[in-house]
């Protein structure tokens, strides 16, 4: 049999790379240095973790709704379009899918920043007498993580929206629909799987987020990632570390199987990257 | 409200959203020429001064220069593997093939930070940080399922009779392989290929937990981040974009040509 050949280096790859890294979490979260229960205790105990992971939660659901609502709209358009346009008005969106995150982020500090270009127009058009604060402010945040997934959400609703049948809201329309009542009870639920799968896809992405709460929330806005980094590196806690891991690990493992759940199959592949 | 209107609307809408996209990275392109110590927007001097430090000053240079051999060097490594593991998900009826497609995209689904810390952990403990093979294998892991998403769903759109065509007519597995699926496989290996690069290329968390003292390009930036707003970050992060675009074009190009050549011979048979 050649199959196993075949999958054998992924495999090798993964078990050292991928598998055993994720055991040696496991390991150091239940064997640090305050015994089997370190970690777990740590977790209960820390008044900063309990008001970091509600946060990450809070700003990835605030974050998946606004690309969602931004998202929505924009897709129907290019749904919209005759297939061989699409591919220009797709371009577009995906022109800024595929650039670094670091300089996406890096871009909207040099806009947001005391010198920036906000601050800079605002005074030059005479709406602000001094510079203003938006660096480290959740407006940041929420800009920078918005900027960086709404392709996303864009990319995995016109998936789904470009194989819908559109026979069927023409005919609420010949049959009397008014636009909106057509969009209301015929095209909305139609994309609802897309949706639901965009919104999954979106939170799952959004909890993990480092480099875009690091850089433009700073020390006061911090996500689990951003925790994580910090007991590692400065406070050289690996056990916390490695319990929070865990935890950021079980919350996406759940968004996952709850996307399997509520999305068939199917709908799943138009999806993004 | 006539459809019209809505389409108006919507159309209005997208530019909007496109605008907003497409804004910090229009911006970035005059500050990256400005002659200034400080980004101040417009630029009132015009000058190569920050491209010439990327490409001169040997920190800059030296940063860029390992992005891009780590980033080849996980682009063959991903190619390999990816090619072959679609191969044997797709072609070879593996017992658990999509248990194995589910395990081999994982590394997208779990944050990076967590892939990181079980990496930093583990590898400090074997002593593996700080070198340029544990680098290049970490970003492989995240590399790689690029590779077998693009490739394992081109395979599926390859007509296998085709290749039971060449068995039949005398051609050995390896010959099949080599002058009939990987002609058609192209397109797809070059788009994963594109993609893996720039997975490995953009990374930054994974790199900030294993590579020690070694600087990549984005590892050079966060660090400059952390100090001052150097402007020299801005013409690295042109140069980024400008890489992503070509890459893209690339990428794109390879499945679009892909797309008409099966669609030609569909319509051939």
């Amino acid at each position: 049999m050649v199959a196993p050949l075949l999958v054998a280096p992924l495999l090798l790859l993964f078990a050292i790379f991928f598998v055993v890294p994720f055991i040696e979490i496991m390991r150091i979260s239940f064997s640090g240095q305050g015994g089997a229960l370190a970690g777990a205790t740590w977790l209960m105990s820390s008044s900063l973790f309990a008001v970091i992971f509600v946060n990450t939660l809070k700003l990835a659901l605030t974050v998946t709704l606004i690309c969602l609502g931004l998202g929505y709209p924009a897709a129907c358009f290019i749904a919209g379009q005759p297939a061989s346009q699409r591919g220009i008005y797709l371009a577009l969106v995906l022109l800024p899918f595929w650039t670094s995150v670091l300089v996406r982020t890096y871009t909207w500090a040099l806009v947001l920043g005391r010198e920036g270009l906000l601050n800079a127009s605002l005074i030059w058009l005479g709406l602000a007498d001094e510079p203003q604060r938006f660096m480290f402010t959740p407006l940041a945040v929420h800009l920078g993580m918005v900027q960086i997934l709404l392709p996303v959400a864009i990319l995995t609703l016109v998936g789904v929206m470009t194989e819908l049948d559109p026979g069927l809201t023409r005919a609420a329309r010949v049959l009397g629909a008014s636009p909106w009542r057509a969009f209301w009870h015929v095209y909305l639920p139609m994309t609802k799987p897309g949706i639901v799968a965009a919104a999954m896809l979106l939170f799952i992405l959004s909890l993990g987020f480092y480099i875009t709460p690091a850089l433009l929330g700073g020390p006061r806005h911090r996500t689990i990632a951003n925790l994580i980094d910090l007991q590692v590196h400065q406070m050289n806690d690996w056990t916390s570390a490695s319990a929070m891991a865990l935890v950021l690990l079980a919350t996406t493992i759940v968004a996952v199987v709850l996307l399997r759940w509520l999305v068939p199959d199917r709908n799943l592949h138009g999806g993004a990257r | 409200m006539s459809p019209r209107l809505v389409r108006f609307g919507l159309g209005l809408w997208f530019c909007a959203i496109v605008l907003f996209l497409l804004f910090p990275l229009v911006f970035l392109i005059p500050l990256s020429f400005n002659e200034s110590e400080i980004l101040s927007f417009p630029p009132t001097v015009w000058s190569l001064r920050w491209y010439r430090v990327l490409f001169l000053d040997a920190s800059w240079s030296n940063a860029l220069w390992l992005s891009v051999k780590i980033g080849v060097l996980v682009t063959i490594l991903s190619l390999v593997i990816g090619t072959a593991s679609a191969l044997a998900i797709v072609r070879h009826r593996l017992p658990g093939a999509s248990l194995l497609y589910g395990l081999s995209i994982a590394p997208l689904i779990v944050p990076s930070i967590v892939i990181a810390l079980g990496m930093f952990m583990l590898f400090a403990r074997l002593q593996w940080l700080e070198s340029l093979t544990t680098l290049v294998f970490a970003h492989t892991v995240v590399a790689v399922p690029y590779v077998i998403v693009v490739v394992s769903a081109a395979l599926r759109n390859l007509d296998e009779t085709i290749e039971r065509a060449a068995r039949v007519l005398g051609a050995d597995p390896w010959r099949t392989f080599l002058l009939v699926t990987l002609p058609a496989l192209r397109p797809a290996i070059l788009a994963g290929a594109m993609f893996a690069f720039f997975a490995s290329f953009d990374d930054l968390v994974i790199t900030l937990f294993v590579s020690g003292a070694m600087e990549t390009l984005p590892l050079r930036i966060w660090n400059d981040l952390n100090l001052r707003l150097d402007p020299t970050v801005a013409a690295a992060s042109c140069v980024m974009v400008a890489m992503s675009m070509i890459g893209l074009g690339i990428a794109e190009f390879a499945r679009s040509a892909g797309l008409r050549r099966l669609r030609m011979e569909n319509t051939d048979g």
